[in-house]
């Protein structure tokens, strides 16, 4: 199994918010994860990526146990993650953000021929490399979070809300980034809020309800409208 | 009154303030990256002084490799005070502490370490002062003005120092991972970077700009195991007179502060203290930030 967590409890400000979550995620899918305000979606990810010590239970990835690895090591590994709230380094240059996401490599030949790469799927970054990230639009912003995550190479890729408070129309530019990035053989974690999003790119749908997974299904098994219910609704 | 005289207290009022600039340098790079406000910072430039005057003037090393050594000794007490005791301050704070928990937490730490410092220092040294004899003891005299070259020496090397660490700070990766991390740790950590490293290096390199203003004042004052208690309220007012996020503010501050207590105390004796104390208040109440930073929350 590509990533694989086992009975995950996580306490955070002396709460319980994961109450022993299971799931599996196999390689190369997008994994799309729902869930009400504070459900603890965003909790999993620092789990994941060794922000948050799990009070109980494990995380499997590629067979390695990494739940008691520290952040950096976790990163090296090869899981990026996109946090959300456009945490950027806004007083460095777009160029110096792509620099720290690649932080860990030292091949500056192929750093740099990945950063081309990059630049192609976000080409309004390119023009930008040398300003402040601080001065960019929202929009800019966003795209920069996702495409300083890629920077490290990551197998696998927690995104999330890389779409929160954009325009439709850049809603539509990020899912088809999102679905560039994994059709270059990314798996991809994805937490959003917009259903509409969310569930165009799912190839599998979790849902996580007081603190444990309470549904998996398929990308296109059950309607937007039946997931709205079951999230917000508890139907 | 003549102008010779007015440009000497120029000059050594604009080594002072080289003096306090290298001191808030490294008290600003602590503070950002780490969120520790170090009050044994002066036990730095103390040990700074002291490890000088012991390789130089004791061991009677060469004054090159001395410099150095005091440099490795500066780093190497930094880590052992930084893994001792602000490691588990550092280890206490969240992403959303707010800067002026982590000061008041910081801050206790620090005055105690303070006090323990200046102790060791005195049991070390002794309470007798030190001299060191000047390894620049000329005096250019320009159409009347005496400068010494020790006192220019300063102003150039802090000089030298800020382009140093400039290019540092924006042109390697360990410089711009501490940039990182002091704007937002936890992001940085999803990069990869080690914070904890981080957070050593830069109490680290803060320690040493410390050291070395106090071995460039070793052979200026004479060294009295005080010098650090004296000197680290000092350097805290200019940090807050500057702003204590812009680096640029501790140089203007520093700068005038400088001017302040060389022209003041010439001109009007040791109540130039307090008018300083005055020109802090004033600052506090109407530009709480400082003349370029912003405020502390």
């Amino acid at each position: 199994m590509f990533l694989s967590i086992k009975n995950l409890h996580v306490n955070y400000e002396s709460l319980e918010v994961l109450k022993g979550v299971s799931l599996d995620i196999e390689k190369g899918d997008i994994n799309v994860l729902l869930g009400a305000n504070g459900s603890g979606k965003s909790t999993m990810f620092k789990a994941i990526s060794g922000i948050l010590r799990p009070a109980k239970g494990e995380i499997f990835f590629q067979d390695t146990k990494i739940n008691k690895l520290q952040a950096h090591a976790i990163v090296k590994k090869g899981i990026a993650q996109a946090p959300e709230g456009k945490r950027l380094f806004i007083d460095m240059t777009v160029e110096e953000n792509l620099e720290m996401g690649a932080y860990l490599r030292t091949d500056k030949r192929e750093i740099e021929a990945d950063r081309e790469d990059i630049m192609d799927r976000f080409p309004v970054l390119r023009k930008k490399l040398k300003v402040i990230s601080g001065n960019l639009s929202g929009g800019e912003q966003q795209m920069l979070v996702i495409a300083r995550s890629l920077m490290s190479k990551p197998q696998l890729l927690l995104l999330d809300e890389p779409a929160q408070g954009l325009s439709p129309v850049l809603v539509d530019e990020v899912a088809d980034i999102i679905t560039g990035i994994n059709q270059s053989g990314i798996t991809i974690i994805l937490i959003e809020h917009n259903l509409r999003l969310g569930l165009g790119l799912a190839h599998w749908v979790f849902v996580l309800e007081s603190g444990v997974i309470a549904t998996k299904a398929k990308g296109t098994d059950m309607s937007e409208v039946e997931y709205a219910k079951k999230i917000y609704l508890g139907g | 009154m003549d102008g010779t005289l007015l440009f000497q207290l120029f000059v050594n009022g604009l080594s002072i303030g080289a003096i306090y600039i290298l001191l808030v340098f490294g008290l600003q790079l602590i503070i950002r990256t780490t969120g520790i406000v170090n009050f044994a910072h002066g036990e730095m430039y103390v040990f700074g002084a002291y490890t000088f005057w012991f390789t130089y003037s004791v061991l009677d090393l060469h004054l090159g490799f001395a410099v150095i050594l005091t440099v490795i000794v500066m780093a190497i007490i930094s880590g052992v005070v930084y893994r001792a005791v602000f490691h588990y301050v550092q280890a206490r704070f969240k992403a959303d502490t707010p800067l002026s928990d982590k000061a008041l937490m910081s801050a206790m730490a620090s005055i105690g370490l303070m006090m323990v410092l200046s102790r060791i220092i005195v049991l070390y040294f002794g309470t007798d002062q030190k001299g060191i004899p000047s390894f620049l003891p000329q005096v250019f005299v320009f159409s009347g003005i005496r400068l010494p070259a020790e006192r220019l020496s300063i102003i150039l090397i802090a000089v030298l120092i800020a382009g140093i660490l400039s290019f540092f700070f924006f042109g390697t990766k360990l410089g711009k991972a501490m940039r990182a991390v002091s704007t937002d740790s936890l992001a940085s950590k999803l990069m990869g970077i080690n914070s904890d490293r981080i957070f050593i290096a830069s109490f680290a390199l803060g320690s040493i700009l410390a050291g070395v203003a106090g071995l460039l004042i070793a052979p200026v004052f004479a060294l009295d195991p005080a010098m650090g208690t004296e000197i680290i309220f000092m350097a805290m007012l200019v940090m807050v007179f500057g702003g204590i996020n812009s680096y640029k503010g501790a140089v203007y501050a520093g700068i005038t502060v400088g001017l302040a207590e060389s022209f003041g105390y010439y001109f009007i004796g040791i109540i130039s203290h307090v008018l300083l104390f005055v020109m802090v208040m004033v600052f506090l109440i109407f530009r709480p930030g400082g003349f370029f930073g912003e405020a502390l929350e």
